[in-house]
């Protein structure tokens, strides 16, 4: 054993490494998961190796193709292994399977980079199972929806002097030197709405890649931590909607999804806009 | 054998029958007319509350509830069959079915007029429903089952539990 490490410190060395090796492990959020990522600085996968096991084993055919990609998953085989001898941690085809079907049984994928010589790359991505969200509770007509606080950019009563209209349809709101579009809630989700007079009503000026809408809300609740639930599990996705979550008082309130509300009202511009309008006989 | 098993209703205590051979159902009311589902999809029966609206969905979804942690929706069978009325007062009542497949376990409450019966029936009990007529579609119905002289029918609770694709209603 002693004599390996002395031969790995030497190949390191050569390679213009430091001798001892390094294994980083790395966690962030991306989208709605978390990635995990252990890499290493050391020889990297063969891919050559890892393809002639696998032809050996009869996985594959000797004349297949496979992008580099391809050859490492063949790594997550069952019974897959390289080494010659097996050790009493390793070598014996089975852990990459069962590290592989584990991730997969939480919904989440593994991907294997590499470079020969320099050190491969294991990502781990896996869902959030439990997303907690700041959320300003809001009130339109009946319902209670919430909208992320991340994406607010501030929130006012509406002052009729600063409502134009533009184009005919699209009403827009002067904030300093912004012309802000309205979104009445009400109308984008097909409510019932207590207040449909734009005056009366408070708006929330929410930001999504660069645009700014604002909302129009009959009233402004609570500043609350959410925890998100999904929809999907029973239901499915649904337009405008990232998810739902219980409020304290037991009842269930979904919370925006501001891009895809930006979204939406874009289509829904677009497909009046594009409508040609007939005579009616 | 079959003689030791006493017939249907004729026992000391009214609608129970302690020896059962086949499968057992719950069946409900949508206006006058009986319905049934396999009792083993049944989670729990549930008395109406106002669910969360899901936006521009469908007229026969109702919502979703919060039933113990777990977002629910609530899909109102007389207006998905344009059976009765839908109204909701203190009878109203909601069914709430559990259909496990095997990738995928979905729960969903339905609107019912009422519940009634447990009923007793073998396959052989279950006739097959005419393809013709009637406002329920063909891909609900299990079968017909005789009660007495009524008729109930059988649902078939994994194609109702299928939700049907979201659209943006305007």
């Amino acid at each position: 054993m002693q004599l390996i490490t002395v031969l790995n410190q030497k190949i390191r060395i050569a390679n213009g490494k430091p001798e001892k090796g390094t294994i980083s492990l790395d966690a962030y959020h991306q989208g709605g998961n978390i990635v995990i990522e252990i890499t290493d600085d050391g020889a990297g996968i063969n891919s050559e190796a890892v393809f002639n096991k696998a032809v050996e084993k009869g996985l594959i055919d000797s004349n297949t193709t496979l992008t580099d990609a391809q050859v490492y998953d063949l790594l997550f085989e069952p019974g897959f292994s390289t080494v010659e001898e097996v050790t009493d941690i390793s070598g014996r085809g089975v852990g990459m399977d069962v590290v592989k079907r584990n991730i997969q049984s939480l919904g989440g994928r593994i991907q294997v980079e590499s470079k020969p010589g320099k050190g491969s790359k294991f990502k781990v991505n896996l869902p959030l199972t439990l997303a907690i969200l700041d959320g300003q509770l809001v009130k339109v007509g009946t319902e209670v929806y919430i909208v992320p606080l991340i994406s607010i950019v501030e929130s006012l009563q509406i002052d009729s002097k600063l409502i134009n209209k533009v184009s005919g349809d699209m009403v827009l709101y002067r904030l300093r030197d912004d012309n802000v579009p309205i979104l009445p809630i009400y109308q984008l989700f097909n409510l019932e709405a207590e207040n449909r007079e734009l005056h009366k009503a408070l708006l929330v000026v929410v930001e999504a890649d660069g645009q700014k809408v604002g909302l129009m809300v009959d009233d402004l609740l609570a500043q609350q931590q959410v925890v998100i639930k999904s929809l999907k599990d029973n239901y499915q996705q649904v337009g405008g909607i990232s998810g739902a979550t219980i409020l304290g008082d037991g009842s269930v309130a979904m919370i925006l999804d501001i891009p895809g509300i930006i979204h939406m009202a874009l289509e829904n511009a677009q497909r009046t806009q594009t409508q040609p309008s007939y005579n009616v006989a | 054998m079959a003689q030791d098993i006493p017939p249907e209703g004729e026992h000391s205590i009214e609608g129970l029958d302690f020896i059962t051979n086949g499968d057992q159902y719950l069946t409900f009311l949508l206006a006058d007319e009986q319905y049934a589902v396999d009792i083993l999809c049944v989670e729990e029966i549930r008395s109406w509350e106002r669910p969360t609206i899901i936006p521009n969905s469908p007229l026969c979804i109702k919502g979703v509830i919060n039933m113990r942690g777990i977002i629910v929706p609530i899909v109102d069978l007389r207006v998905k069959f344009n059976v009765g009325e839908a109204i909701y007062i203190e009878t109203t009542v909601v069914i709430v079915l559990t259909y496990q497949s095997e990738d995928k376990s979905r729960t969903i409450g339905f609107v019912v007029d009422a519940v009634s019966d447990v009923l007793n029936a073998e396959e052989s009990d279950i006739k097959p429903a005419p393809a013709f007529g009637g406002r329920v579609a063909q891909q609900f119905i299990e079968g017909l089952i005789n009660s007495d002289t009524s008729v109930v029918t059988l649902l078939n609770v994994e194609n109702l539990q299928h939700v049907e694709e979201h659209r943006v209603a305007n």
